[in-house]
């Protein structure tokens, strides 16, 4: 489903560049949202800057696609809403495991992957999240 | 300020299915010379012109708005005109704004028409989600799944659930003689069919059509002498939740949970008034979701509700006794309110309910955004 990203892509080069996954942070109210839009929704301010998050969450919910829609999308794929630990929920794909292992409420990481001309913040099941003892840092489950 | 009372003087459809060679505009006539010969009326009474073209068609072509065609084609000159853009929920809303127009005086007898020639265009609901496409998001299966799936996990609610209501819709379907699937459906059925996107599977999924339908409202004082025995609109409301898929909430609620209990009381109702539910039902999950938002029963108990055959031919609050999008065929939601006429009348034959008095008619829509709710009595 995802292309992996070959050494020899610009792309695939300037996904290691890819800072982290980030979202809208509203100046006058503190609010954090996804996508990144002119306003704050919540108080309309349009003070808007943007804050690194952890690139950590859960999946709120997902589906599975068994039918074809798109050339580039051959199914089985997993399209899921992902909690974010500080928030803000956003619409991504599930990887980096079986499509039947997904639940709703399990963790998950960002990790970007380059497809097409774009680069896509994906989730993959956050080995780090099962570990509370884990000493591995965001940046380290983002390369996995 | 005193308000006109409104009533549905005429209703009208096409066959609905796979229409080769037919156009939507085609159909649409038919449909409105079908209704308007219901009413018993002439098309120079016509002075309100409110449209629902499906997504097939599109609400615009080039630059001209559906309304400008279908009336242009009519021969009309109407005092009120307009076409509706709130997705499945544009049926009901455009009952609604030909009640408010009449009711405030507008005009006096308002044609309301859904057409589309879904079915015979392809990939007429495969559409690509805005932005969120680059993940992969297609189509309003998707969309729904991911509300069905935050059901199953907060309630415990299964696919057999779903089940019922996909059976209940092929068993009123088998009673009703235009619909478009007429075939039974069983558990064992319903396991075979296909996943679509998990955890709706085809049969969870309403059927795509060529078809139109049409709704004649009339100013009360403008029905001395019409033939069919009139339904007053008795109330209607709606509701949208257009925040991002941020909002918690989106999946877990349908703005159904504020404008249908609001709605049923500005008639001085309840759900448990309602003898005829029309629910907007383009897939099982949403039908379950509506009968909590509307108050038939609690939050996360649609799936008990169902269960047993509760919806059903025969059943405690019959849901659809047409068939509804998943068998009837995809009328935009305009073959519920046609529906919701007929069994108000009392003309709808084998499938007639009993004593039927009040009806509740809703439209859903768009990306889990938008909600119409209508209210006819007889
Ligand atoms: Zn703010």
């Amino acid at each position: 489903m995802t292309r992996p990203a070959r050494p020899e892509s610009p792309v695939a080069a300037s996904v290691e560049t890819v800072a982290g996954l980030e979202a809208a942070a509203c100046r006058a109210c503190g609010k954090l949202f996804l996508p990144v839009a002119p306003v704050c929704p919540d108080c309309w301010s349009n003070r808007i800057g943007r804050r690194r998050l952890s690139g950590r969450g859960e999946v709120a919910t997902f589906t599975i696609y068994r039918q074809a829609y798109d050339a580039d999308f051959p199914p089985p794929y997993v399209l899921a809403v992902i909690a974010l630990r500080e928030g803000p929920r956003m619409v991504s794909n599930v990887i980096g495991c079986a499509p039947e292992s997904v639940r709703v409420g399990m963790k998950v990481a960002v990790r970007f992957v380059a497809r097409g001309d774009r680069i896509l913040p994906l989730f993959a099941p956050d080995v780090g999240a099962a570990d509370p003892d884990s000493t591995r840092t965001d940046e380290e489950n983002q390369r996995d | 300020m005193t308000s006109r009372q409104v009533i549905v003087a005429g209703v009208g459809h096409t066959a609905f299915g796979r229409l080769t060679g037919r156009t939507a505009l085609d159909l649409e006539t038919e449909a409105c010379r079908l209704a308007l010969r219901d009413a018993g009326l002439a098309p120079g009474d016509i002075d309100g012109l409110i449209t629902d073209p499906g997504p097939a068609q599109g609400v615009l072509q080039g630059i001209e708005p559906h309304y400008v065609r279908l009336g242009r084609t009519l021969g009309l000159a109407p005092d009120f005109a307009g076409t509706e853009l709130l997705g499945g929920a544009s049926s009901v809303s455009s009952i609604q704004r030909a009640a408010m127009a009449i009711g405030s005086g507008l005009c006096s007898v308002c044609l309301c028409v859904y057409g589309d020639m879904a079915l015979s265009t392809e990939g007429s609901f495969a559409y690509p989600r805005g932005e969120e496409a680059a993940f992969g998001f297609f189509g309003a299966t998707g969309l729904h799944a991911l509300a069905a799936r935050r059901h199953m996990a907060r309630f415990g609610t299964r696919r057999e659930h779903f089940a019922e209501v996909a059976i209940a819709a092929r068993a009123h379907a088998a009673r009703t003689p235009h619909a478009q699937l007429r075939t039974p459906l069983d558990i064992d059925g319903y396991r075979a069919s296909r996943m679509i996107a998990e955890p709706l599977c085809l049969a969870d999924c309403c059927l795509v059509s060529d078809g139109a339908a049409a709704v004649v409202l009339c100013a009360a004082d403008r029905t001395a002498g019409l033939p069919a025995r009139p339904v007053r609109v008795l109330a209607h409301g709606q509701a949208h939740s257009l925040g991002t898929f941020s909002n918690p909430e989106h999946f877990d609620t349908l703005p159904a949970a504020r404008c249908g209990p609001v709605t049923l009381a500005r008639a001085g109702l309840t759900a448990g008034d309602v003898d005829v539910a029309m629910l907007y039902d383009c897939f099982t999950i949403v039908v379950l979701m509506q009968l909590e938002a509307y108050g038939f029963c609690k939050p996360g108990e649609g799936g008990d509700f169902v269960t047993g055959g509760r919806i059903g031919p025969g059943g405690a609050l019959p849901v659809n006794p047409s068939g509804g999008l998943m068998a009837e065929g995809y009328g935009g939601g305009m073959l519920h309110v046609v529906e919701a006429v007929r069994q108000l009348r009392g003309t709808a034959e084998g499938r007639q309910i009993a004593g039927a008095e009040i009806a509740l008619v809703s439209g859903h829509g768009l990306a889990m955004n938008t909600h119409a709710t209508l209210i006819l009595g007889r």
